[in-house]
């Protein structure tokens, strides 16, 4: 299937085997242009929900200029002609579909002038495992370059995780504690047929080896250093240094490995249940985990905001959050900002949604297309992106099902850091399911 | 040369908010602004307390004080000296500076002696029909006493300064600690100037010699904030936030229903202050853009053929507002007003906690100091900062976690009670960081 590469902040086509765009040299996305239920995108017409543009005349009735345009007795602004009208851009909704079971949707919601989230989602394959890779990061909207940092933040980490998951020999990435046992040398894997025996077998850079949440924990520096490097002048603009939040998973053949800095989330939808398996790096949780009741936080003037990110607004380097739990089957991860979860506050409800929602033989891509909807539908105070992946039973990890989410990922796994704690044994693994 | 006005504002209103805040930060012509200093006819009255109290080396201080001062000024300013203890007398008749009238000033004030009680209300009185005498010219006191003003009722003060009021502006001192900050702050209020303390007498000489600088450097008078507003806009307040926060909402002269006009006395050659203004203005709806409101300063600056009456109205000096449905927007808090918020909020609780201290309410004073070492810490405010370490010992500047000390130096506490008001300039440039509340998504 071919697909139409667009640069998210010019709206520049690419060419043919370009990953950048050659106007401003942001990572190209593909575009599949969709319209969504209620919003017109016809180009030249004034979108009737933006506000961005200054309405013109005089209130008072008066209309006698100062001299500068404004209306002495009321003071609104004197105009001759029309404003110009809003151009569309092309990441105002962008959605992606490697195939059924796996997708995602952006879109720059009602009330904000520009679309900062942005995804980077591929399917690949670990022998004849579907190994989803996603991440999805959400631009601090008070910074500058927010769309083109969670562009380029997405991009960076995702290229990243499938350079180090999967391009690389997976030898090179260790799986610790499957077995109790941490391994020490590189062993060939004789189910690594598809994309890993093609290739030479690069080991990490110094020569050694790292463990998954290692792993993971590098992807999102590496997007946090792309962030930092961004060409930055402030100029005149009151904004601040670039920011994004991230939440990047990799759904590994005997794990999910799920790594996050900031408030956008990742949820295990499984058997009508549904849990946050991420906790948000924000001023809310600090509240909370303070004793603060939620009822009051949620009037503090911060109740929004974000207490880490990606990027110099950070000043600083974030230290990545990292959790990881035994790979079960059936359900979906779910990924999103939280132009999402404003509108499902509960991570129970996230489940019930779905179902709500959606036709039960729905692909991931409607599930996608339906909860932005809800969104928009909820009043879209902010940009949205929502990300799926279906965990079909026949084709995964050729584990049971476990019914019970909750039991099966463990309390208080979560880590900040280098994980250097091995996860949990898994009671169905058997030997050759591994990295 | 031209006054400058920078303004420091989030326009973006929530639709139906009707509050517009902003910071216009005023700065005075510096260039050939020396000439004009020189040009301009200046008039120093030095009023001094002369009552009982001041006996022995207060007033021996003070005689030399005057002298230097007086001996500081050109030739063609001219100066006067009022003492007062019950009543008031003129020792030293207007005269110009000239060498002659210096050292006949010289001999006048030698047989000054210091007896009575104290009566501020007449040595202001006198100073006044002094003064009324120079309509065209920058007028300056400078006050000094040492005690309270127990030999006549308060009120009296109240009524003379009232009369006193955009005629001449006066700084005031404190000798000692005998005196009551109030009512010493009362009059440096009305007249458009400061209130400090000279612990020990040796100090005064020093302190007048700044204010006769401070004098002679002055270029421009009569400087007025002229503020035009739509229709239907009300003033919430006008402040100055720096160099001191300062009061302007009630002396405002209504020129219009839509002009309005606030005296700020005579100014320095590039001498910068700046001014807080709340507006309440008719919201607009989404989308619409308003004019808020277009400063202008007015004033009278001497040139080489008198004074010259001038309006200077920068053209980029404008509030704004702009309704919007985009709350990243409107939420912002612009970081110079919030920066004055809190020198505001820091002073008004250095006042409170000493007042808390004053009556014994030590729980109540520890809450309130401790909020102002946290403020002042966190806007880097090192002098307040400094005064606070007088009063308090500081566990922890950022959480505000302090302790009374048992002994506190009443100097130091008056001290630091003068000077709460003193602002530290917000930062240019832009601000924001990860620390910043303000960074959501």
């Amino acid at each position: 299937m071919t697909e139409t590469l667009v640069c998210p902040t010019c709206g520049a086509p690419g060419n043919p085997g370009d990953r950048f765009c050659e106007i401003d040299g942001t990572p190209l996305i593909p575009s599949r242009q969709s319209s969504v239920a209620g919003r017109s995108d016809a180009p030249n017409e004034p979108l009737m929900t933006d506000d961005t543009q200054p309405a013109t005349g005089c209130v008072c009735g008066l209309n006698q200029d100062d001299g500068d345009g404004y209306c002495v007795g009321c003071g609104h602004r004197l105009h001759a002609d029309a404003p110009p009208a809003r151009m569309p851009l092309p990441n105002d909704h962008i959605e992606d579909a490697p195939d059924d079971l796996l997708a995602a949707v952006t879109d720059r919601g009602v009330r904000h002038a520009e679309n900062q989230d942005s995804f980077a989602l591929s399917l690949q394959m670990i022998g004849d495992v579907r190994v989803p890779v996603i991440v999805v990061c959400d631009g601090v909207s008070s910074a500058r370059h927010s769309a083109i940092a969670a562009a380029v933040g997405a991009r960076t980490c995702h290229d990243a995780l499938v350079e180090s998951f999967v391009v690389r020999r997976p030898s090179s990435v260790i799986s610790e504690g499957s077995s109790g046992i941490s391994r020490q040398s590189p062993i060939i894997r004789e189910q690594s047929s598809g994309i890993g025996d093609a290739l030479p077998a690069p080991l990490t850079t110094d020569g050694g080896r790292r463990t998954t949440a290692q792993a993971m924990r590098a992807a999102i520096l590496a997007a946090h250093e792309a962030i930092c490097a961004l060409d930055d002048a402030p100029g005149t603009s009151d904004l601040g240094p670039p920011g994004a939040t991230i939440v990047a998973a990799v759904a590994l053949p005997d794990r999910f490995l799920l790594g996050w800095v900031g408030d956008s989330r990742a949820y295990r939808v499984s058997n009508g249940a549904s849990r946050a398996l991420t906790r948000d790096d924000s001023w809310m949780e600090d509240a909370l985990a303070r004793g603060e009741s939620a009822a009051e936080a949620i009037h503090s003037p911060y109740a929004h905001a974000i207490t880490h990110c990606l990027g110099p607004l950070e000043e600083g380097t974030p230290e990545p959050n990292i959790t990881e739990a035994p790979r079960t089957s059936g359900g979906m991860l779910l990924l999103c900002t939280d132009g999402f979860w404003n509108y499902a506050p509960d991570a129970t409800l996230v489940a019930k949604l779905v179902q709500g929602l959606s036709r039960p033989d729905a692909t991931a891509l409607d599930h996608c297309r339906a909860l932005v909807a809800h969104a928009l539908a909820g009043g879209g105070h902010d940009n949205v992106t929502v990300a799926i992946a279906v965990l079909d039973a026949p084709h995964d990890a050729g584990a049971e099902t476990i019914p019970a989410v909750a039991a099966s990922i463990p309390e208080g796994h979560n880590e900040r850091g280098a994980g250097d704690e091995p996860a949990p044994p898994s009671e169905e693994t058997s030997d050759d399911v591994h990295d | 040369m031209t006054f400058t006005i920078d303004t420091y504002q989030n326009r973006y209103l929530a639709a139906d908010s009707d509050r517009v805040d902003g910071i216009l930060s005023v700065t005075a012509p510096g260039d050939g602004m020396g000439m004009a200093a020189a040009a301009a006819e200046t008039v120093v009255g030095l009023i001094v307390d002369t009552s009982g109290s001041m006996a022995g080396a207060r007033i021996e201080a003070a005689k030399q004080a005057v002298t230097s001062a007086i001996n500081m000024l050109d030739a063609n300013s001219t100066f006067f000296v009022v003492t007062f203890q019950g009543s008031a007398q003129v020792i030293c008749p207007p005269a110009k500076a000239t060498d002659g009238a210096k050292a006949t000033a010289a001999g006048q004030i030698w047989r000054v002696n210091a007896h009575n009680g104290t009566a501020m209300s007449t040595g202001l009185q006198t100073a006044r029909a002094m003064f009324a005498r120079y309509p065209e010219a920058i007028k300056q006191a400078i006050f000094l006493t040492d005690g309270k003003n127990e030999s006549e009722p308060t009120a009296n003060v109240t009524i003379e300064l009232q009369q006193c009021a955009g005629l001449f502006e006066c700084d005031c001192w404190g000798v000692g600690t005998d005196w009551q900050v109030g009512e010493v702050q009362e009059i440096a209020r009305a007249l458009l100037g400061k209130a400090s303390i000279i612990p020990d007498p040796q100090g005064i000489a020093a302190a007048f010699g700044a204010a006769v600088e401070k004098a002679k450097a002055k270029a421009t008078r009569d400087v007025r904030l002229r503020i035009w507003t739509p229709v239907g806009t009300e003033v919430v307040f006008v402040k100055q936030v720096f160099p001191t926060i300062a009061e302007f909402t009630d002396s405002v002269e209504a020129l219009s229903p839509q002009v309005r006009q606030y005296l700020t006395g005579s100014w320095g050659g590039g001498e910068t202050r700046d001014f807080h203004v709340a507006l309440r203005v008719r919201p607009g709806k989404v989308g619409e853009e308003m004019l808020a409101a277009r400063p202008s300063v007015v004033y009278s600056v001497a040139g080489p053929s008198g004074w010259v009456e001038q309006e200077d109205k920068p053209p980029t000096a404008r509030l704004f507002a702009t309704w919007t449905a985009d709350d990243t927007l409107s939420s912002r808090l612009d970081q110079h007003v919030a920066h004055y918020t809190g020198q505001d909020e820091l002073a008004q609780v250095i006042q409170a906690g000493l007042e808390r201290r004053e009556q014994g309410d030590n729980a109540g004073a520890t809450h309130l100091l401790g909020r102002a070492v946290q403020l002042a810490d966190a806007s880097g405010n090192a002098d307040t900062t400094a005064r606070l370490k007088k009063v308090v010992d500081v566990v922890d500047a950022p959480s505000g976690t302090v302790r009374l000390k048992s002994n506190v130096s009443k100097a130091a506490s008056m001290d630091l009670q003068l000077e709460s008001t003193t602002t530290r300039r917000a930062r240019k440039g832009p601000g924001g960081a990860a620390s910043d509340p303000g960074a959501t998504t």
